[in-house]
């Protein structure tokens, strides 16, 4: 399978657009997640409101004008043609994953430090960072999950072998006789496809135990209304 | 737990009587402005693309001839809206999103009820319940059209009433029922987590207090346990729903929309994508849009979904 070009291209473009993704949305989530959980300010209830619509879109009746707006800004069949639209559809569930976590941190504890003679530094990266690390994670992976799991935007936002990810791949493969597709071929890159889902699944549990605080959907650490749905 | 919960702590005395403080004032813009690159991406790709798609949609507009592009008002949908095709599509769609909701709303109430009762070896139950949901979509739906392929699927060989070269993609009532099977498959999972969800949140109190007046497992079920997780049924219900009326990946990979199965989100994708009619494929976006919409008010109104238990805002 490694050997097959196609696939081999199209795993390089699952993991690179995924980690950048990633990387990007739970900056941004980040961001709002403190904003959201530790300040007052006007249009709060809008954003939550805003974000859970678009986890009821219809993902579908976006591609026609995507489509048309990436060719016009020259990312269509590009990595940041799919990294965009993936940030916009995982940052509800960043956005709410992160905001849980800093609720339940203690803030005081960055003063204390300070009193106790830490720079405003240690105190940050020695007592936060820590303490926030376990909701980032949490938020990374739930990303990660989405981008790599999505087909809609694969499929119509790349045509070529630039930018298409694996499970967009995997759909328009049909080898050398489109009569007979190559089952065992195929198998075997949904095998390769699964793995990062598997490595995740064995991650999450030593996760949990972790953060007892947000057992709400016992086990998955989020309200699964929050959670892709496929 | 007892009933003695605390309630929330009242909010933070910052605000004085006589309008917003200064400080007040800086925390309201600091607040909106680390939200804002938040907002602004979500709305770049989809309020922002709706709009698009509105404009294109009055347009007779194919990309493999762009400089012909014309206004034409509103006669893409009126095509559209007079095509047996759309109403064909609109249909299964609405099938699928029926069958499927109801099958797993049962299956999965039964996986809930399983994951918050289950004692020994509460790991492994809970993982393989939620096993389809880790898998990626377009891998389950190859798995399950290589099961049913008469060629070399299980499928056949197992059923004992159904001939060994029996085609399920052959015609439109068993290939529908493959896709469902494939869907139900999918996504009973997610349905589940909805549904613990809401039965983690039924006191056990209650439930005890109705097995000590001598109340059966199913009176229980019935007149305790769901009437209390009602408002998460409802939830789990609308976003299933709206998730089942975007189906879109099995059937790409299943049937690719041959022999009727086509739902109304692959017309779509095949008027703008495949076919680079942009003007029309704009059109079923907005209706698509549109029919979302309305199946979500449809379904808060009449069932009267508390939209605040969907947000969770803890």
């Amino acid at each position: 399978m490694w050997d097959n070009d196609q696939f081999r291209r199209a795993i390089l473009n699952s993991i690179g657009i995924s980690l950048i993704a990633t990387l990007l949305s739970v900056i941004v989530a980040t961001l709002a997640a403190y904003a959201i959980a530790r300040l007052e300010f006007k249009g709060k209830r809008l954003v939550l409101s805003l974000s859970l619509a678009i986890a009821m879109f219809p993902v579908v009746s976006l591609v026609g004008p995507l489509f048309d707006m990436w060719r016009t800004f020259g990312i269509y069949d590009t990595w940041p043609g799919l990294i965009i639209p993936y940030m916009s559809f995982t940052l509800p569930l960043a956005i709410w994953t992160l905001s849980a976590f800093f609720r339940e941190i203690p803030w005081e504890m960055e003063q204390a430090a300070q009193v106790d003679g830490a720079t405003s530094w240690q105190a940050f990266r020695r007592v936060i960072v820590p303490l926030a690390a376990p909701g980032v994670f949490t938020a990374a992976i739930l990303t990660f999950f989405f981008a790599w799991n999505d087909f809609v935007f694969g499929i119509s936002l790349t045509s070529t072998e630039a930018a298409r990810p694996i499970p967009a791949s995997l759909a328009f493969f049909v080898g050398s006789d489109p009569f007979n597709r190559p089952a065992s071929l195929l198998a075997a890159a949904a095998v390769i496809a699964t793995i990062p889902i598997i490595v995740i699944v064995l991650i999450f549990p030593a996760q949990d135990r972790r953060r007892p605080h947000l057992r709400r959907s016992e086990g998955i650490g989020v309200p699964p209304t929050w959670l892709p749905s496929r | 737990m007892t009933s003695t919960a605390i309630p929330p702590a009242p909010a933070p005395a910052t605000k004085t009587r006589n309008g917003a403080s200064d400080r007040s004032k800086a925390e309201n813009r600091l607040g909106q402005k680390l939200v804002a690159p938040a907002i602004v991406l979500m709305l770049l790709v989809t309020a922002f693309p709706m709009l698009r798609a509105i404009w294109l949609s009055v347009y007779d507009y194919a990309l493999t001839a762009p400089d012909d592009r014309s206004f034409i008002g509103i006669d893409n949908y009126v095509t559209a809206l007079t095509d047996p095709l759309f109403w064909k599509s609109t249909g299964i769609t609405v099938l699928y999103m029926l069958v499927t909701v109801a099958i797993e709303l049962v299956i999965g109430f039964i996986f809930a009820l399983v994951m918050h009762r289950v004692i020994f070896g509460r790991g492994i139950v809970r993982t393989s319940i939620l096993i389809p949901y880790g898998i990626i979509t377009v891998v389950s739906g190859f798995t399950w059209q290589f099961a049913f392929s008469y060629q070399n699927g299980f499928v056949n060989g197992w059923l004992p009433f159904i001939s060994d070269d029996f085609n399920w993609f052959g015609d439109t009532t068993p290939a529908v029922i493959a896709i469902c099977i494939s869907e139900i498959w999918k996504t009973t999972p997610f349905m589940s987590l909805l549904l613990l969800a809401g039965l983690a949140q039924v006191s056990e109190d209650m439930i005890e207090a109705a097995k000590v007046d001598g109340a059966t497992w199913w009176q229980r079920m019935w007149k305790v346990v769901i009437p209390n997780m009602r408002a998460a049924i409802m939830v789990a219900i609308l976003f299933r729903a709206l998730d089942a009326y975007r189906i879109f990946d099995n059937i790409f990979v299943m049937t690719n929309g041959a022999e009727d199965t086509q739902s109304i989100s692959f017309l779509t994708y095949r008027q703008t994508i495949e076919q680079f009619q942009l003007g029309m494929g704009s059109a079923l976006s907005v209706l698509l849009f549109l029919s979302v919409l309305l199946i979500a008010f449809l379904i808060i109104k009449l069932f009267r979904v508390d939209l605040a238990q969907a947000r969770q805002e803890g």
